[in-house]
């Protein structure tokens, strides 16, 4: 697949840490801009082939790589909040299940998995809030791009994956969002 | 192959255990105090989610899906219960996904088993956060 970026727009120069998770994350999968402009909800739909297939899984492997580089950052570094750092150790361990199972999926279609790219280390220094900030709008970002993707998987396989990946995302965010105090349901 | 047989089997299976998840959240709201708000909140995410359900049995021209309401049986206050109870509809929605085979109705029921996913996380918390 062509790899090319569409220039962004002056406005959106500056990325929502959402936003900038999901190009980070593209940029790494080498995905086409037809699939970067999806993730980013600025296109409606995919055309559904093998070819489309293969760029989704790349696409989200590359957000698990780069969810488990930050998680693994922020545990090296002491980045947690002591009170939390099981949860990250948990969350790391289940991005790494996550990444496990795309990469089992991509080896079964006869396709190598891409490396793991190295994520941006935390600019934080000390543990606290900014620092769970950022493990939240990564799992926001995974959640929102899993539900943008999902309709347009097509094997069952991968589905059902796909199904119990955005679920343990969207149980990392609520708790993320329980422990900086902000309204969970 | 799936886990369910067609449509209308994972429609029937989510609306009867999300009958359950209600009967089991009436039960804990009846039985304790100050959790008015988040019942209230957690029932009627139910009723949009069987709502969606409904729309999606039209979408295939699908007979309706039984009263919620006709559903009948005991249950108890527990909330590990109630955490168990959520947790069976979600993955009854996860694994259900691949018999719709419509890109539209995948990603509506998956926002749909993502909100289920939240909800079951709420009752994990308030768990760990009650005294054993």
């Amino acid at each position: 697949m062509k790899t090319t970026f569409l220039p962004l727009p002056q406005s959106e120069a500056i990325l929502s840490p959402r936003r900038e998770f999901i190009r980070t994350a593209a940029i790494h999968a080498s995905v086409t801009t037809a699939v970067f402009r999806f993730l980013e909800g600025r296109a409606e739909a995919l055309p559904r082939s093998e070819e489309t297939d293969i760029a989704i899984l790349n696409a989200a492997l590359a957000i698990e790589h780069e969810a488990i580089g930050l998680y693994a950052d922020a545990l090296s570094r002491n980045l947690v909040p002591a009170g939390l750092r099981d949860y990250a150790i948990e969350f790391k361990g289940a991005h790494e299940g996550h990444r496990d199972t795309q990469v089992e999926i991509l080896r079964e279609r006869g396709v190598g998995a891409a490396a793991p790219h190295r994520a941006d280390p935390f600019r934080e220094v000390t543990a606290g809030d900014a620092v769970v900030r950022r493990l939240l709008s990564v799992e926001a970002a995974a959640e929102a791009a899993y539900l943008r993707l999902i309709g347009q998987i097509r094997t069952t396989d991968y589905l059902l994956s796909a199904g119990f990946i955005v679920v343990d995302e969207a149980r990392h965010q609520t708790i993320w969002r329980r422990a900086l105090g902000l309204s969970i349901y | 192959m799936t886990d369910y047989a067609s449509r209308k089997d994972a429609l029937d299976e989510m609306d009867r255990l999300a009958a359950i998840c209600g009967m089991r959240l009436g039960t804990v709201q009846r039985s304790r105090n100050g959790v008015d708000l988040l019942a209230n909140r957690f029932l009627a995410a139910l009723r949009k989610q069987r709502a969606v359900r409904e729309e999606v049995r039209a979408r295939f021209r699908l007979s309706p899906g039984t009263d919620p309401g006709s559903q009948v049986g005991a249950v108890d206050a527990e909330l590990p219960g109630l955490r168990q109870a959520l947790d069976d509809l979600m993955v009854a929605y996860a694994e259900s996904l691949p018999v719709f085979a419509d890109a539209s109705v995948v990603s509506r029921l998956a926002v749909d088993m993502v909100e289920v996913s939240k909800l079951r996380t709420v009752i994990d918390l308030w768990v760990e956060s009650e005294p054993s």
